[in-house]
């Protein structure tokens, strides 16, 4: 996995912005798996559990992405487990224009270790 | 939508992935192991939901969830190292040792009703060809649980 230099995402990160900013824009928000399917369309291969979800803890500690735990009366009637349904937040919209537009993201990225929301 | 249905391999993958999760969040905080457990939980039946509606075979479905926990093994590792240096441990940390078959049932009460898999005949023949995989992974998993 790539070292991170201060104030900058790591591949995957941005991709993750990239998938869920697109979906945010939706009025959308999205969950583990389908974020998952989303990365590999390409590779056709799925990242990861502890990769996605490492990541996506390390970006919602950074202010990056927001997450709640789906009603559970919803997931009940749709007859599968609860989902963490997750968004990009205007930090990771701007962490994401940082980021295309090649500047680093220092302003909008706090680097904290490891904790979940 | 309808409960995916299971291989014996499906069921060894899932296993597999959830006793991995138990072990590497044993010790945590509690909000976030539940949060991580419950997050695997919802990734598994999602993934073996899309492969039901898209028609793959069983054996494939348990090869990837085999693979996804295999690949995100060192970034499991790194996580929980993160979190238990931002925060104290709330078990003793040999609990972490407990056989992965052993501990993965108990993980499944944990989260409810969804994960009661049971031992039944099995119905193909595909669990031999990931017996090798799910017996390294079993083994990876045994041998880091001891460094925790």
């Amino acid at each position: 996995m790539p070292r991170r230099a201060p104030g900058t995402l790591l591949p995957l990160e941005v991709d993750i912005l990239e998938v869920g900013a697109g979906l945010t824009d939706e009025g959308e928000r999205f969950h583990g798996f389908g974020l998952a399917e989303r990365l590999s369309a390409d590779s056709r291969r799925l990242v990861g559990h502890g990769t996605l979800y490492k990541a996506l803890s390390r970006m919602l500690d950074a202010g990056l992405l927001e997450a709640v735990w789906e009603d559970s009366a919803i997931a009940a009637e749709a007859g599968r487990p609860r989902r963490r349904l997750y968004a990009v937040t205007p930090a990771g919209a701007a962490a994401l224009s940082a980021v295309r537009s090649g500047e680093r993201v220092a302003a909008t990225f706090r680097p904290a270790a490891g904790g979940a929301a | 939508m309808t409960a995916p249905l299971r291989s014996v391999a499906h069921r060894f993958a899932r296993q597999a992935a959830l006793g991995w999760t138990l072990r590497i969040t044993i010790g945590l905080p509690r909000r976030i192991a539940e949060d991580r457990r419950a997050e695997l939980v919802s990734d598994l039946w999602e993934q073996a939901d899309a492969a039901a509606r898209a028609g793959q075979p069983q054996w494939r479905l348990a090869l990837s969830v085999l693979m996804r926990t295999l690949r995100g093994m060192p970034a499991d590792l790194a996580w929980r190292a993160g979190v238990l240096r931002t925060a104290p441990r709330t078990a003793p940390a040999a609990v972490a040792v407990a056989p992965m078959p052993l501990a993965a049932p108990l993980f499944d009460q944990t989260n409810g009703a969804l994960v009661t898999d049971d031992m039944a005949t099995p119905e193909n023949d595909d669990a031999a060809r990931l017996l090798a995989i799910g017996v390294a992974a079993n083994a990876m998993a045994g041998g880091w649980g001891g460094a925790f």
